[in-house]
């Protein structure tokens, strides 16, 4: 009998408990917050500056409110036929002010990221590497670029990261073996005239 | 010293007491209360053994007072243990069921208030569930037909039932709904395989009480009951696979007090782990997962009540295939382009890197029956934690990508009577949870915090004449979801309020001796869940844009299951269950003819529409011998499902297959008496009835080889049994329709298991 008495108070005890942490459920640990997705790229700039140190080309992609939302904005300078540029690709965050340097985070990083050049057989433009990273493999943020007739067509800009750098024809732009995951994937329509 | 003094005290008042009492009984079918000749009796502390007569009856003469244990055990029975205080002659009627799972559908369930008796029900239990141990619950699970596994390889694995499965499908741990994240394809139930002794599929609609969420089906979990006797016995389980090299370990404790009577308890944990697994002719990277699990229970039982305690945790740590993480659509049409994923290395490595999984879940549960003068009832409380991290390979920084937190409570009240022929429940369910994501994780993150409360009472009732049994069942649900995010730096406040009704009604009759039918209508309705309203952003597992539709109404099923079964006694068995479920606002993800453009390239987009569906199939599962010992049993589901505002198939759906067996029983040869083989050959057919629209055409039709060889012995006080499993034995490079991971690799290669089982 002692036994059951017992007992009984203590399922009482329990559900009491029970009854508290209900109580306590309203904490405030669900409030929502406003989120700074500090993965977001929002820019990605190509500067074109050619040799005769004339005027520099950009090309640019720019979605500022990262995916979804608005439609992001491409421009594109035309460039000029049969002149040796150089090449340098800006990456930044410019939903943040001030615009967040994403260039020098992927230099920082240099073995885990590479930057591919997509060119339509059409479109007379060809770039090659003039960077290195540690492992003397190129990362593609700066390069030379060439064009010879006038002609158009697409121009691909692609980085990949956590690829395969080693692999065959992976170092010098091709991109078939490389792996990875694709940070940036944009597509330009380029003249050249 | 003072024990043992009262131990030769107590031994030596029993030697002087008359040993010649005696204990007499009859050992039956559980089934049908059939007698069951040759059944073995042991008095396990005297080693004496008897086998019952033709009418079942046996008789152990000459004993002393005392405690003692014995074992009845039966041909293709399985060994069942009483423990027994001797102070007069005793008679005892001791009930020994059948565990093929073949029969199970036949099973009358051991708990009295579960009435689901119209519902096609299959379980797995005892010897059964112990030959898959080490396992994962989507894959032992996938045994019994009707039910298959969405599978992201072969540490996440989804049961699902007749076609449906993560918000149509509840899991639920005695008799208490498992609270977790189950609305993504690669989120795997929280439970560990080991801590169980009887899993209960209800198949279809009718297992209302476990609320609107169950429309698809219920899965029952079961522990063992707790321990009546006050000695310390235990389990241990060993089982080594040879693919990962995953071993995997699990002992339990149980027992009484001895100053106190009513109480008993139990204490079990388990851990596994398990390198890269291996495809038929490459490792796949990043597959290891490690397992633990811990499950301790009190309680305290009398004659009028029954008081338990159980608090229960679990983590695991899951390599997510390094491979089958990309970053946009390019990066997935490459990957499908490969015969071998990118990051293949030519070793097995027992390191999980990123991306993988990382899942926290305890409960904690308490539970009082109280046996009225008239009826009984029941209260339950149950508190669940469960926290969910999955960590993507991030561009700067280590935290995780995704990191929910839901915490949970239940109260139930449930009152259950039977007169003579009628038997009825009724109950009531409260349920408050909150679910948010952690707040400092700089990513956008795909489902909103909310809140949610569940309000529900439901009644179950039960008419038994002469050959016919009756069910009804009806359940309300109130529901209301408060969901707050920020949109464009406004703070959003959405109110959701469901009602929710189900009905249920069935009855099962034997028609002739052998061959019974059963049937089973139901209407239920279902809330939408969060990730149907409020799903937004990219999905990165799967590389998707994933919107819901706040906008949605419920969904309502109308679903028909029959089932006609004949059985033979052992010689011929055979069962087929059909089934229609008809939907009005099937809620799924379908892809949108567009792609969002990003810095990161295109993605497809998926928006979680609303339409009418069909889904109907059946169930098949024969059994008959062949000669003397040798038995051959034939399995297959069928599941056809239609869009049919679309006027096409609906994705994800189980392909045909026929799962054919032979089992040869050694029971007659003197040496060999507790052997049993079991060859196992599937075939699995391409899943033709795909939608137009997938990232690859489905994987062609397979055929699987496994083979089982166990054994058991059994010593004083101590029970062994010993198995070797094969599976896909030919080592065939295959791909499975179900498995998310057929984007990217092949299915697992050949794994040997060895399982050892010590009970004592």
């Amino acid at each position: 009998m002692k036994n059951t008495g017992f007992v009984n108070l203590s399922i009482k005890n329990l559900f009491a408990f029970a009854l508290l942490i209900f109580i306590l459920q309203g904490c405030n640990k669900d409030e929502p917050i406003i989120i700074n997705d500090e993965e977001l790229i929002t820019t990605l700039r190509l500067e074109f500056t050619p040799s005769d140190s004339s005027q520099t080309r950009i090309i640019q992609f720019q979605d500022l409110d990262g995916d979804g939302g608005q439609a992001p904005i491409f421009s594109a300078d035309t460039l000029n036929a049969n002149t040796n540029y150089s090449l340098r690709l800006y990456v930044l965050n410019e939903s943040e002010s001030p615009a967040d340097d994403i260039t020098s985070e992927i230099l920082e990083e240099g073995e885990d990221h590479q930057f591919f050049f997509l060119i339509d057989n059409a479109l007379n433009l060809s770039v090659s590497y003039n960077d290195f990273d540690n492992n003397t493999n190129p990362i593609g943020l700066i390069n030379y670029a060439s064009t010879q007739g006038a002609s158009s067509g697409q121009f691909s800009v692609v980085l990949r990261h956590q690829g395969d750098k080693f692999a065959t024809g992976v170092s010098s732009g091709d991109i078939t073996n490389a792996g990875g995951a694709t940070d940036i994937e944009v597509s330009f329509d380029v003249v050249v005239q | 010293m003072k024990r043992l003094v009262v131990i030769l005290f107590l031994l030596s008042q029993l030697y002087a007491q008359n040993c010649s009492l005696q204990i007499k009984g009859r050992v039956v079918d559980e089934h049908d209360g059939t007698s069951l000749e040759l059944a073995s009796v042991v008095l396990v502390d005297q080693q004496l053994a008897v086998y019952t007569a033709a009418d079942g009856s046996f008789e152990l003469k000459n004993i002393c007072p005392g405690s003692y244990h014995l074992a009845f055990s039966h041909l293709s029975c399985e060994t069942k243990h009483m423990y027994l205080q001797l102070t007069s002659d005793t008679s005892i009627v001791f009930m020994l069921e059948h565990h093929d799972e073949l029969l199970e559908s036949v099973t009358v369930l051991r708990h009295k208030e579960t009435l689901n008796k119209t519902a096609a029900t299959s379980s797995l239990q005892g010897e059964v569930l112990a030959a898959k141990m080490g396992e994962n619950l989507g894959t032992i699970l996938r045994s019994i037909s009707g039910v298959s596994a969405v599978e992201t390889g072969a540490g996440v694995s989804k049961p699902m039932i007749h076609g449906l499965f993560g918000n149509r499908v509840e899991i639920l741990q005695n008799g208490v709904a498992l609270q977790s994240q189950q609305w993504g394809n690669e989120h795997a139930p929280e439970i560990d395989p080991f801590s169980l002794q009887k899993i209960t599929v209800v198949k279809g609609a009718g297992a209302l009480k476990y609320g609107t969420r169950a429309m698809g089906g219920a899965i029952l979990l079961e522990n063992d009951l707790m321990p009546k006797d006050p000695h310390v016995h235990g389990k241990l389980h060993m089982a080594g696979f040879s693919n990962g090299l995953k071993m995997a370990l699990s002992a339990s404790l149980e027992g009484g007090i001895q100053k106190n009577p009513y109480f008993s308890w139990r204490v079990q944990g388990s851990y596994s782990k398990s390198g890269d697994n291996k495809a038929a002719t490459y490792f796949l990277n990043n597959t290891a997962r490690e397992e633990q699990a811990l499950n301790v229970q009190l309680a305290y039982i009398r004659n009028q009540f029954n008081t338990q305690v159980q608090y229960s945790f679990y983590r695991s740590k899951l390599g997510i295939l390094r491979g089958s993480h990309i970053g946009n659509l390019s990066d997935l049409e490459e990957a499908f382009q490969r015969e071998e994923p990118f990051y293949t290395e030519d070793k097995i490595q027992f390191k999980i890197d990123k991306p993988f999984q990382e899942v926290y879940h305890n409960t904690l549960k308490i539970n009082h029956l109280q046996n009225l003068t008239k009826g009984a009832l029941n209260l339950v409380y149950a508190f669940q934690a469960n926290a969910r991290s999955e960590y993507d390979i991030r561009r700067s920084s280590n935290q995780a990508s995704l990191a929910l937190n839901l915490l949970s409570q239940e109260f139930q009240s449930y009152y259950s009577n039977s007169k003579a022929n009628f038997k009825y429940e009724i109950g009531t369910q409260f349920q408050s949870k909150v679910n948010y994501n952690s707040p400092d994780l700089n990513v956008k993150p795909l489902i909103p915090n909310y809140r949610k409360q569940v309000l529900a009472l439901y009644t179950i009732q039960e008419l038994k004449l002469e050959k016919l049994l009756f069910e009804f069942g009806a359940r309300y649900e109130y529901q209301n979801m408060l969901v707050r995010f920020y949109e464009d730096q406004n703070l959003i406040n959405n109110r959701h309020l469901f009602n929710n009704l189900a009905l249920n009604a069935g009855f099962s009759t034997k028609l002739k001796k052998d061959f019974t039918y059963r049937l089973n209508l139901s209407y239920v309705q279902r809330a939408p869940e969060i990730n149907e309203l409020y799903s937004n952003g990219l999905h990165h597992g799967a590389a998707a844009i994933e919107r819901g539709n706040p906008n949605f109404d419920k969904e309502s099923l109308w679903s028909f299951n029959q089932s006609f079964s004949y059985l033979k006694s052992d010689l011929f068995f055979i069962e087929i269950s059909p089934y229609f479920q008809y939907f009005h606002n099937y809620i799924q993800l379908k892809p949108q003819d567009l792609l969002e453009l990003s810095i990161r390239g295109a993605f497809p987009v998926f928006n979680y529409e609303a339409s009418k569906a069909l889904l109907w199939g059946f169930d098949f599962a024969m059994q008959t011998q062949v000669a003397k010992n040798l038995y051959w049993n034939l399995k297959s589901a069928i599941v056809r499902a239609k869009d049919l505002d679309a006027k096409e198939n609906i994705s994800f759906m189980p392909a045909d297959y026929l799962e054919n067996s032979l089992s040869y029983d050694f029971a007659f040869h003197k040496k060999l008496k507790e052997l049993k083989l079991n060859l196992v050959g599937t075939y699995t057919w391409q899943q033709v009835r795909a939608p137009v629209f997938d990232f690859t055409e489905a994987p062609p039709g397979n055929f699987l080889l496994g083979a089982q060889l166990a054994t058991k012995f059994n010593f004083k006080h101590l029970g062994m049994q010993v198995q070797l499993e094969g599976q896909n034995l030919l080592n065939k490079s295959y791909r499975n329709y179900l498995n998310r991971y057929r984007y990217y690799a092949d299915d697992m290669g050949v794994n040997l298991v060895l399982r050892t089982t010590l009970i004592f």
